[in-house]
């Protein structure tokens, strides 16, 4: 029990995480609008938002446009549920063609924005502003618990927390394997060489997680379940390199021939799979975050809230693919031992 | 260093023995450029045109390198075992099998460019094209010389070589293929400038990962 408090503490993260994750909602934001373009006089459209308590801050509902030149402030019509909102606004008849940004606030949920929500579509003229909304007041910021609210991401993004820990786990058993086939080639002793089989196994597993999470995340954000992306194209490399050298394992008959010569490939594989997961991806565009000029989670999506599940999670899974890892190296050593007595 | 040239030199002396083992690979090289000929016909496409040639290359590649080390047989491995150095034989066949592979891809690039048309080529820069494929010849051949000991140790030579190779190879395929794209644009030298660095690093790395890893395998 005492010395196996790592395996607990394991289990208790990826719970955390888990369920955490799956309970936890998003934070607030608004999804669209049902008119994109606004001609000049009375207007009135809906706004459907996501995760907000219009229902309840039915009087408190603050709804306005804004752009560079002007703000104009929407009077709101109508409520029917805590998602939709129908809005008037009085567009003026002297004012310019921009896009405007929508703004929704409340007490409940803070203030939500929708970038370049609306045109509001008139020709030449000086704006001129009505006064009438700069002036109310604007209620605080909400420190709700909740995950970011990100456009094409949405709940989604929930599945950082189970598709970004597979492949550190992964990388972590990899690492394993690569050291475990140094010691080989500097000792040659055998156990060297099951350990490095053993997590090459486990890491595959991840590997293959890894893929299927990411492929169904790429279908819902990216429309394919294969994308072209860098870092897509060196997890599938990952994936045959180590395919590949379980294989050959399997095709050399001698042991220690096998040992040597499988230890030769791995680390000659590991190295160039760094230069294909670490290097290459820098210098090409990428859609994954963090590559090629698109923003890391790190920078501002991964928010507080993120952060104290994300983090658990990536600790859990390390400890439990080293569990597993542990047990199949039990189990080969006490199949050796029944079988050659060793 | 004696010992090198001297292995090389003999590895010379081996091929042009053998002569048909050489012409064997031109002709096998023509026959690819032949089959795809007739599945492409003209290619105008400049995109098409850079991918297939590097595809053909590689299958060269992997058909010219894989026989690296099953050329001799165990009684001649074991006379060298005894008289040479590893590192001097690994790296004699890598600067070997660089010659070969650097011949074969000028070749096929003759042969390429005579099937498939020169459409693509008007506005290349073909000095910055040709040291691209010179590159890619030491890339590829680098990296599938320890491949080739690597697979010469299991049954199956062939097949193991393309399943350890494919994987392997990528980094440097993508690099040269955008080198290459590049300079079939007519982009200047400065805009390849990063890929030359890179191909430089992979290579480095491959040879001198070859230099450590091979005496582990040689010792039989």
């Amino acid at each position: 029990m005492a010395r196996n408090w790592w395996k607990f503490l394991g289990l208790a993260l990826v719970l955390y995480a888990s369920i955490t994750t799956l309970l936890t909602p998003l934070d607030p934001g608004i999804l669209t609008t049902d008119r994109s373009q606004l001609e000049p006089g009375v207007q009135e459209f809906t706004v459907l938002a996501f995760n907000t308590h219009f229902e309840s801050e039915k009087d408190n509902l603050l709804i306005f446009l804004k752009s560079e030149e002007i703000t104009l402030c929407g009077e709101v019509v109508e409520v029917s549920d805590d998602v939709h909102a129908r809005v008037r606004f009085d567009i003026p008849e002297r004012m310019p063609l921009v896009l405007a940004d929508l703004y929704v606030n409340n007490p409940s949920d803070g203030t939500l924005y929708l970038p370049n929500a609306v045109s509001l579509n008139n020709m030449n003229a000086e704006a001129s502003l009505p006064e009438s909304c700069a002036q109310r007041p604007t209620s605080e910021e909400v420190e709700a618990f909740g995950f970011p609210f990100l456009p094409t991401i949405f709940e989604t993004i929930k599945n950082l927390i189970f598709h970004v820990p597979m492949w550190f786990t992964m990388f972590f058993l990899m690492g394993i394997s690569f050291v475990q086939s140094l010691l080989f080639l500097n000792k040659s002793a055998m156990k060297n060489d099951i350990r490095a089989e053993q997590s090459v196994m486990v890491g595959l597993v991840f590997c293959i997680l890894g893929l299927t999470t990411g492929s169904v995340w790429a279908r819902f954000t990216w429309g394919a379940w294969w994308v072209n992306d860098p870092q897509l194209n060196g997890a599938m490399a990952t994936f045959l390199i180590y395919a590949a050298y379980l294989v050959l394992r399997r095709s050399v008959n001698e042991e220690s021939k096998r040992a040597r010569v499988a230890a030769v490939y791995n680390i000659f594989a590991f190295v160039m799979l760094v230069v294909l997961l670490m290097i290459l991806p820098k210098f090409t565009e990428s859609l994954h975050p963090g590559k090629g000029g698109t923003p890391a989670f790190s920078s501002y999506d991964l928010d507080s809230a993120l952060r104290t599940v994300f983090y658990p999670a990536v600790l859990g899974w390390i400890l439990i693919g080293y569990w597993i890892y542990t047990m199949r190296l039990r189990l080969t050593n006490l199949t050796r031992k029944v079988l050659y007595n060793e | 260093m004696n010992e090198l040239w001297t292995l090389l030199r003999r590895e010379i002396q081996a091929e042009t023995r053998q002569k048909h083992v050489v012409w064997g690979m031109v002709l096998y090289t023509l026959s690819t450029i032949f089959v795809c000929y007739l599945s492409f016909k003209q290619l105008e496409d400049r995109a098409i045109w850079n991918g297939l040639l590097w595809i053909i290359i590689l299958f060269a590649a992997f058909n010219a390198v894989g026989r690296s080390f099953d050329r001799e047989a165990g009684g001649y491995n074991l006379y060298l075992y005894t008289l040479a150095h590893p590192t001097a034989v690994i790296l004699s066949k890598i600067l070997f099998n660089v010659m070969l592979l650097a011949l074969l891809t000028l070749l096929a690039l003759v042969m390429y460019v005579l099937f498939l048309g020169t459409d693509v080529l008007t506005g290349a820069d073909m000095l910055q094209f040709i040291v691209g494929l010179l590159l890619g010849a030491f890339g590829l051949s680098a990296a599938l010389t320890l491949i080739s000991g690597i697979a010469v140790k299991s049954g199956n030579n062939m097949g193991m070589m393309a399943l350890l190779g494919f994987p392997i190879i990528l980094p440097t395929m993508l690099i040269l293929m955008s080198y290459s794209a590049n300079a079939l644009a007519g982009m200047p030298w400065g805009e390849n400038a990063r890929n030359l660095l890179l191909m430089f690093i992979i290579d480095g790395a491959v040879v001198t990962l070859s230099y450590i890893l091979f005496p582990y395998l040689w010792r039989d």
